[in-house]
């Protein structure tokens, strides 16, 4: 049998405008420990050597960089290893005037930076690599444009290497003017 | 016209405590590549696979949305994909009901769990509960299974001595499982000393710490010989979710369990499951569920777990001839590894374990806390 409650003005939502309302703060936070497979982890193990590398399609040949098990498009694993850069041409940036915290310093990089796509050297068509501009040359570079016919070349960037280099993407600081 | 659904491939992997050495894509395209090896299937947009379905878990996985990440070793770029964040039986429930609807001929159903990239899963589980209440007292999946364990043990008798059967049975099965998970055998004296983890289980009463990945290829009855010459039907699906708090439901009623079995047993035409099921597959993350949920499928006649047990319930009913979920399965994949199973016995190639004469199989998966969800499938050779 079902007891008759009594009804208060608490039981109207209407009214919860008068109550306090109670917002709580808290942090998700799990450690994880991320393999990076044989993959993955030869490109990140070439960066320390200052060697930018992609797996290529046994099939459609396309250069993928950081590299992927399998080819999305032929559906079929990906075997050989080509040396790409480190020098190449910017194709496109966007200025991103936001910056979230990294996870495990806490630390934001400062606004705004640019995150571009680089034609590395040895790539073609959408093999774009994506990276960092190095913030002193944001006003000074120019995208490439490729529509139909006319082709408009990018600045040349080279990459600034990290003095000491652990294996992550983090080894390449940021992509500069190449002069 | 009906149609009918067959399962006409399976592939997986070894599970195991930790696969250092591949990300999770490495794993399934492993399960991807011998799918296609197997069955030769295309992605042809009129005759091949143009949907596939895959189960994973965003927290294990810490990554949101999970399933974008695999997209390009499950052959899912350019065709539909979706996932399911459950245990992936309902992937399988989910992939027959594209089929039976004549939505499609053809589903690749794809799951993996890396249950040891993570620090802890009992900090993932408990990530699964209410941030206001529930959550910071403490609740993940192994301590509300323990509440659910407690009131079975109270209310029918079970022992820690049957317990401590159950996972002697489970390793000795799990040992002739090829793919099972490799683990220590142990004695009942073993197992009842081993410590207490969320009193009354012991942490050899859990299963253990595993990675694991599975696919499956489904398909329309009548194209099914395109593909294999020995095919698994899969006859009966049900699915139902009890409620989320914990507190609302009656953690031993089988609520949600034996509403799951009737629509699934309405389906295959099955009105005596203690007779009409050859071999049954049972998702026990933890011992205790084993008898528990040997009852809510209804295999245990008027007994209850316990005595069912003693008279030698498991072995009759080839209950978990595979070692189980105990035996270790990743959450999420436990259902899957469950079919998994029926298929290769239904198949014939079960090797040791393998019940002769089989014609039906029933696999369980379940989600949540305590058995929020549960889903079962029927399965026929």
């Amino acid at each position: 049998m079902e007891k008759e409650m009594n009804v208060t003005d608490n039981d109207n939502f209407d009214t919860m405008a008068d109550q306090e309302l109670i917002v709580l703060r808290k942090t998700i936070s799990v450690d994880q420990k991320f393999a990076t497979g044989p993959v993955m982890g030869k490109f990140l193990t070439a960066l320390k050597d200052k060697r930018i590398l992609a797996i290529q399609c046994p099939e459609c040949g396309r250069l993928q960089s950081p590299p992927r098990e399998m080819c999305a498009i032929c559906r079929v694993r990906n075997r050989e290893w080509v040396e790409i850069g480190p020098r190449g041409e910017m194709r496109m940036m966007e200025y991103c005037y936001y910056s979230s915290p990294d996870p495990l310093t806490g630390e934001s990089r400062e606004t705004p930076y640019g995150a571009i796509g680089i034609l590395l050297d040895g790539c073609q068509k959408e093999e774009v690599f994506w990276h960092l501009l190095r913030p002193e040359h944001l006003e000074m570079v120019e995208m490439g444009i490729v529509m139909g016919d006319r082709v408009t070349r990018g600045t040349r960037l080279r990459p600034v290497w990290a003095q000491e280099r652990s294996g992550s993407i983090d080894d390449i600081k940021y992509f500069e003017i190449d002069e | 016209m009906t149609r009918n659904v067959s399962i006409c491939a399976m592939a997986q992997i070894k599970n195991q405590p930790a696969i250092w050495q591949h990300r999770f894509q490495g794993m399934l395209m492993e399960c991807f590549e011998s799918i296609m090896e197997q069955t030769q299937v295309t992605f042809d947009m009129d005759t091949g696979l143009r949907n596939v379905v895959t189960c994973s878990d965003d927290v294990f996985d810490a990554r949101t949305i999970s399933d974008a990440a695999v997209t390009d070793v499950v052959g899912a770029h350019f065709r539909g994909e979706e996932k399911v964040a459950q245990d992936g039986i309902s992937a399988l429930g989910y992939a027959m009901a594209c089929i039976l609807s004549g939505h499609d001929d053809l589903i690749l159903v794809m799951g993996h769990c890396k249950e040891s990239q993570s620090e802890s899963r009992n900090m993932c589980t408990n990530l699964s509960f209410d941030p206001f209440y529930s959550r910071p007292l403490g609740l993940d999946y192994l301590n509300a299974a323990a509440f659910q364990a407690r009131a079975y043990m109270e209310e029918t008798g079970l022992t820690d001595a049957h317990l401590a059967d159950i996972v002697v049975r489970s390793r000795q099965n799990g040992a002739h499982t090829r793919h099972a998970r490799e683990n220590e055998q142990v004695t009942a004296k073993e197992v009842m000393a081993s410590p207490l983890v969320a009193d009354p289980i012991r942490q050899m009463h859990h299963y253990p710490v595993t990675d694991w990945a599975v696919g499956f290829l489904l398909c329309c009855e009548e194209r099914a010989h395109e593909f294999t010459d020995n095919p698994v039907r899969l006859t009966g699906f049900g699915s139902c979710m009890d409620s989320y708090f914990l507190g609302d439901r009656d953690l031993t009623a089988h609520f949600a369990l034996k509403k799951a079995c009737a629509r699934a047993y309405t389906m295959a035409g099955i009105t005596d499951p203690e007779k009409e099921l050859d071999l049954v597959e049972l998702n026990d993350a933890c011992a205790y569920q084993l008898p528990l949920w040997a009852e809510g499928i209804g295999i245990t006649g008027k007994a209850r777990g316990p005595k069912w047990m003693e008279a030698g319930g498991m072995d009759k009913h080839h209950v978990n001839l595979s070692g189980g979920m105990l035996n270790g399965n990743p959450l999420m994949l436990g259902g899957l590894a469950r079919a998994a199973y029926g298929f290769t016995q239904l198949q014939g190639t079960a090797g040791i374990n393998q019940v002769t004469g089989l014609q039906r199989a029933l696999a369980h998966g379940t989600t949540g806390a305590a058995g929020q969800h549960h889903a079962v499938l029927i399965l026929e050779k």
